[in-house]
């Protein structure tokens, strides 16, 4: 039995983070508060609208329907490991793009899932896409912006595997 | 939003978390996490401690086949039972459920032990396992045993798992000549549906020989259609038996009513998704 606080480390975008924390502690404020990367964000907080989506051993999950000791030991990736120095990813550039962001709320969150996404799947069908950001609520754009991007990044991104 | 503080129990074998359950009354067993925190953090429910179970080696996700029988481990996630080759061939109503299950974050945690031991009449993979006529394993402080799915669900978020009794997962027989259908009516995909059907039937030459029929926010439980399954049971699927199930199935349902659908709606939706789901059924076998 574990009374008040327990140990957990979690490797976040390849650093790990350690902490003595209590249960209940949820995912997403691990990772806001104790690792303080702010990219994730916290939108309705009841695990409908996705802007808290994380990748936990490569799988999309929200942040805030998760307590920080079911990740202990465990691989996150979080929207600060998309850029690399000062380069963008292919999706976080054809967001830019594609008009895919007005306020940026959403889009650490549909950044994430879209990565998840890709990962299955390289050449997504545009309905493809929808199923895929499903999990995922804007409130600014209407989506259709979102959607050309991932398309689009889908694109470059396999076109730079085939130069390879 | 946080939850209630709680203690939390890492038990190292299957045995010591269903002792720990057994006499700890107050003590929840977390699997996906994606019924049981949303409740906490809303504070509907705040159990005092937590089991870990995820951990243990017996409830290690997995799909196999022994001969004619599917077994499902209880903490398979709802996307490995939508993606599982031996589930999509042999329990298509299973893997469609598993898919019409809200977004794909909740996919990738969610589990189908998880789904069933809520004991909530809108879980997708109830209606789907009654269906398919399955078997609950659940493993106690004496030992293992296993639950008739027909005898599973008591009441809302009732079920017949013993104190300390834990799911370890499921057993389905793999039906014959067997046509399976699930559908639903839902809002928005994250929303949970406002009805669904999950069908099951045995056909020899247009013939139904048997029939299973699961309905999703029909009543308290998850239910089946058993007038209508005996009714279908040696007919001819075409317009008329087709029209005459969706009565049979829904004309004394008493289901649920909330904001979004009244009894009386969701009685209608559950008679038109019934006869969408054999209609399909019927297409497919003229093809
Ligand atoms: C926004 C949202 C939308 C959703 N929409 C749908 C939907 O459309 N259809 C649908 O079917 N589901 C839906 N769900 C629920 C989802 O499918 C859950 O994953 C599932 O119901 C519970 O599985 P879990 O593994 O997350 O269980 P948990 O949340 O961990 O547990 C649920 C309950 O079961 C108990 N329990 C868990 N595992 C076991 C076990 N092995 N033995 C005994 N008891 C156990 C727990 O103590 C708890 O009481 C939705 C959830 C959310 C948050
Ligand atoms: S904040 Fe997690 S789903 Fe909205
Ligand atoms: S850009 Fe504002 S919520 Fe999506």
């Amino acid at each position: 039995m574990m009374e008040g606080l327990v140990k957990v480390s979690i490797d976040i975008n390849g650093k790990k983070y350690t902490d003595d924390v209590e249960p209940r502690l949820l995912l997403v404020d691990f990772i806001r508060d104790i690792a303080r990367l702010k990219g994730t964000h916290i939108g309705c907080d009841t695990t409908s609208c996705g802007a808290c989506t994380i990748l936990i051993d490569g799988m999309s999950v929200k942040s805030c329907t998760m307590f920080a000791v079911e990740a202990d030991g465990r691989k996150i990736q979080t929207v600060e490991s998309l850029a690399t120095d000062d380069k963008l990813h292919p999706l976080q550039e054809a967001f830019w793009e594609h008009h895919a962001l007005q306020c940026g709320y959403c889009t650490p969150g549909m950044l994430m899932s879209s990565t998840f996404l890709l990962s299955r799947n390289s050449d997504p069908t545009e309905e493809e896409i929808r199923e895929g950001i499903a999990g995922n609520i804007c409130r600014c754009t209407g989506y259709i912006n979102i959607i050309k991007a991932v398309k689009d990044a889908a694109g470059k991104i396999n076109a730079g595997k085939e130069t390879e | 939003m946080r939850p209630r503080p709680f203690l939390l129990h890492r038990p190292n074998t299957l045995k010591e978390a269903s002792e720990l359950l057994y006499s700890h009354e107050d003590a929840k067993p977390l699997a996906g996490g994606q019924s049981l925190i949303p409740m906490m953090k809303l504070r509907i429910y705040s159990p005092e401690e937590i089991v870990m179970i995820g951990h243990l080696p017996e409830m290690q996700p997995g799909v196999k086949q022994e001969g004619s029988t599917i077994v499902i481990n209880s903490m398979t996630t709802h996307d490995m039972v939508h993606h599982n080759e031996l589930i999509s061939e042999y329990l298509p109503v299973l893997s469609e459920a598993a898919a019409a299950i809200a977004d794909q974050q909740i996919r990738n945690r969610g589990t189908i032990g998880g789904n069933i031991a809520h004991g909530d009449p809108s879980t997708n993979l109830s209606a789907a396992l009654l269906a398919l006529d399955a078997k609950v394993l659940a493993s106690g402080k004496d030992g293992q045993r296993e639950i008739p799915i027909d005898e599973f669900f008591l009441d809302l978020f009732t079920t017949a798992l013993e104190p300390g009794e834990i799911i370890t997962g499921f057993k389905v027989d793999i039906p014959k000549n067997s046509r399976q259908k699930f559908m639903k009516i839902t809002r928005s995909d994250t929303a949970f549906p406002l009805a669904f059907v999950a069908v099951n039937i045995q056909l020899s030459d247009g013939v139904v020989k048997d029939a299973r029929i699961g309905l999703g926010v029909a009543a308290p439980t998850p239910i089946r259609a058993t007038e209508a399954e005996e009714y279908l049971k040696n007919k001819q699927l075409n317009q008329e038996t087709i029209l005459k199930t969706a009565e049979m199935a829904t004309k004394d349902l008493e289901p649920p009513g909330d904001v979004h659908a009244s009894p009386e709606y969701r009685k209608n939706l559950l008679n038109v998704l019934m006869k969408r789901c054999l209609n399909s059924l019927l297409e497919e076998v003229k093809q």
